[in-house]
C-alpha cells in the first residue's frame, strides 16, 4: 500500500512539475547520457577525450554522478591499477609518518557528516602510508595538505583508485608535492600577478603594503586554497565539481580558479574595511564551482601569453619569484 | 567579522605555535569567537584572528596568528615568528610527544623570534583527565625552567583560555612602552615591517 501511495505521489509531483523544471531535468539526464557515451562510445578515443574535457568545462558533471571516478582517472591519466601491488604496500604496515597521518585524518572533513560517514580514517591512513612505502619514504608525498586531498578522492572512488590517482596527480604537479611546497608558493604568487593584470584596483586593495609585496595575500588566501586544491573550501560537493574542471583543464587551473574567487568577490572586497579577512581559509564564502569555473575561463584570455606560460609550467618546473612579480606594474 | 571598529590604544601581535593537533585553532576560536566546534579541515599554513580587549584601562587590539603544526608548513609559519610580541606555545596533556617537542619549539623561538618576545606555555585538553599523559607538575616545572607562565586549559570547556591570552597580552604590554622599537612595531603593523608583521589586513 505504501508503495502505491509513494508511486502516486511521484506521479502527482511529475504532473505538477513546471515545463521549465521538466526541461531542466531532462537536460540533466541527457548530459549524463552524453558523458557516458563519451566514456565508452564508438568514436575515436582522442575525439571523445577532447569532447569530454569540453563538456565538463561547459556543463560539468551531475553532483552525484556515477561517472565521476572514471572521468577523474581518465583526465589524470590513470591507466592500469594494480591491486596486488597496492595490497603489498599496505601489508608493509605503518610508516614513520603514520601517527601524523592519523592525526590529520581524524580532523579531515570533521564538520561534514556525510563525508565522515563515507570516508573512514583507516582508508586515508592506508592510502597515505602506502604512498610513502611506494616512494621509499624519500620523496615526500606529504606536501599539498595530504589528508583532505586524499579524502576527496576517497569520497568518489575506491582506495585502490585513490592510491593511483594520487600518484597520477603527483606526476602532474610534482612541485605541489615537494617538501618545501615551492609549487604552491609559486602558484600563490602567480595568483597575485594575474590579479594585478586583470584587476589592478582589486589588486591594490588586497595588497596594501606600499612596496607592493603581496606575501600576506599569498599566505593567507591563495596558499591554503592551492595547497589543498580547494578542498579547504566547503561544501565538499562543490569541491568535487571544481575538481572535475581542474582535472579536465589541468592542475594549473587552480591558479585561475583562485583568481576567479577573488574577482567574483570584487564588490564585497572593495567595500570591506579589511578585505583580506574575507578570503582567509575559515572565512571563505561557500564555494560555487560552476560560477567559479566559468569566471576563470572568462578571465584566462586576459592573461598575457608569457604569464600564462608561467602558470602552465609552475606545477612541473621551479619558477622564480622574480619572473612572476615582474608582471606587476609598480604601485 | 574579526576586527572591531572601535579605536584602540595599542596593538599587540601574538603567535600560537605547537605540534599538530594540540588544539591551537580550538583555543583561538574559543577565545576570539567563543565557540568550540569541529572545523572542516586542519589549518593550512597560517591564519589569524583579531580580538580587541580592555586591559588595565587601555584598549588593546590583539592580532593573534595561528599556525599549522605540520612539518611541511614550517617554512611558511617560521617567517611569522619575527615581529611577534608574545608567543603562546601549546602542547596536549594527553599526548606526551607534544610535550617532548616543547624544547624544540623553544629553540625555534630563540632562532627565529625577536629576542625580547614574551612566551607562555599551555597544556591544552585539560578536560580529558582520563587520557592525561603529562602531569600538571611536569608542565609547571618545564615552564619554570624557561621562566615563563604556565596554564592548563580546556578549549572545550572554556577553562583558563581567557586567562592565558590576557596574561601574555599583559606581559607584552608591560614591556612595549619601555622598548620604543617594539612599540613602533606593535602599533604600525599596518605599514609593514619584517616579513611576518605584514600590513594591511588589520587596519
Amino acid at each position: 500500500m505504501a508503495t502505491v501511495c509513494e508511486t502516486t505521489r511521484q506521479v502527482v509531483l511529475v504532473r505538477l512539475e513546471s515545463p521549465k523544471r521538466r526541461r531542466r531535468r531532462r537536460r540533466k539526464k541527457r548530459d549524463e547520457w552524453e558523458i557516458r557515451s563519451l566514456l565508452s562510445g564508438a568514436s575515436p578515443a582522442a575525439w571523445r577525450l577532447s569532447r569530454l574535457r569540453k563538456t565538463i568545462c561547459e556543463k560539468g558533471l551531475k553532483p552525484e554522478s556515477k561517472q565521476r571516478h572514471l572521468v577523474w582517472k581518465l583526465m589524470l591519466g590513470v591507466g592500469r591499477v594494480d591491486a596486488a601491488h597496492y595490497a603489498g604496500l599496505v601489508s608493509r604496515g605503518a610508516t614513520s609518518a603514520d601517527a601524523a597521518i592519523r592525526n590529520d585524518a581524524r580532523r579531515t572533513f570533521r564538520s561534514d557528516g556525510r563525508a565522515r560517514r563515507r570516508v573512514r580514517d583507516e582508508q586515508i591512513a592506508r592510502v597515505l602510508n602506502a604512498l610513502r612505502h611506494h616512494s621509499d619514504e624519500t620523496t615526500e608525498i606529504s606536501g599539498a595538505n595530504r589528508c583532505p586531498v586524499c579524502a576527496t578522492f576517497l569520497f568518489v572512488m575506491s582506495e585502490l583508485e585513490t592510491f593511483y590517482s594520487l600518484l597520477a596527480l603527483r606526476r602532474r604537479c610534482p612541485t605541489y608535492f615537494a617538501t618545501d611546497l615551492h609549487g604552491v608558493c609559486a602558484g600563490a604568487q602567480l595568483v597575485a600577478s594575474c590579479l594585478a593584470v586583470v584587476d589592478k584596483q582589486l589588486f591594490d586593495r588586497l595588497i596594501i603594503n606600499p612596496n607592493g609585496d603581496s606575501k600576506l595575500f599569498e599566505d593567507l588566501c591563495a596558499f591554503p586554497l592551492l595547497a589543498s586544491f580547494f578542498s579547504c573550501a566547503p561544501p565538499l560537493k562543490e569541491v568535487l565539481a571544481l575538481w572535475d574542471v581542474l582535472f579536465a583543464v589541468g592542475p594549473h587551473f587552480a591558479v585561475f580558479a583562485c583568481l576567479a574567487l577573488c574577482v567574483s568577490q570584487r564588490d564585497r572586497l572593495l567595500a570591506a574595511r579589511n578585505p583580506l579577512t574575507l578570503l582567509q581559509q575559515r572565512n571563505l564564502p561557500p564555494l560555487d564551482a560552476r560560477a567559479l569555473a566559468h569566471k576563470a575561463l572568462d578571465l584566462v584570455p586576459a592573461i598575457p601569453d608569457p604569464l600564462y606560460a608561467l602558470v602552465l609550467q609552475h606545477p612541473t618546473t621551479r619558477v622564480h619569484r622574480r619572473e612572476i612579480t615582474h608582471w606587476r606594474a609598480p604601485p | 567579522m574579526t576586527s572591531s571598529s572601535r579605536p584602540f590604544d595599542l596593538q599587540i601581535k601574538l603567535l600560537m605555535i605547537g605540534d599538530s593537533a594540540v588544539g591551537k585553532t580550538s583555543l583561538l576560536l574559543r577565545y576570539a569567537n567563543d565557540t568550540f566546534s569541529s572545523t572542516f579541515i586542519t589549518t593550512i599554513g597560517i591564519d589569524f584572528k583579531i580580538k580587541t580587549i580592555d586591559l588595565d584601562g587601555k584598549r588593546v587590539k590583539l592580532q593573534i596568528w595561528d599556525t599549522a603544526g605540520q612539518e611541511q608548513f614550517r617554512t611558511i609559519t617560521r617567517s611569522y615568528f619575527r615581529g611577534a610580541q608574545g608567543i603562546v606555545l601549546v602542547y596536549d596533556i594527553t599526548d606526551r610527544g607534544t610535550f617532548n617537542s616543547v624544547r624544540s619549539w623553544m629553540a625555534q623561538i630563540n632562532d627565529h623570534a625577536d629576542a625580547q618576545v614574551n612566551r607562555v606555555l599551555i597544556g591544552n585538553k585539560a578536560d580529558f583527565e582520563t587520557a592525561r599523559q603529562v602531569s600538571t607538575e611536569e608542565g609547571q616545572r618545564l615552564a619554570d625552567e624557561y621562566g615563563v607562565k604556565f596554564f592548563e586549559t580546556s578549549a572545550k570547556n572554556d577553562v583558563n583560555v581567557t586567562e592565558c591570552f590576557t596574561t601574555i597580552a599583559r606581559e607584552a604590554k608591560a614591556r612595549i612602552p619601555t622598548d620604543p622599537n617594539n612599540n613602533r612595531q606593535g602599533q604600525r603593523l599596518n605599514s609593514g615591517r619584517a616579513s611576518g608583521s605584514k600590513p594591511g589586513c588589520c587596519k
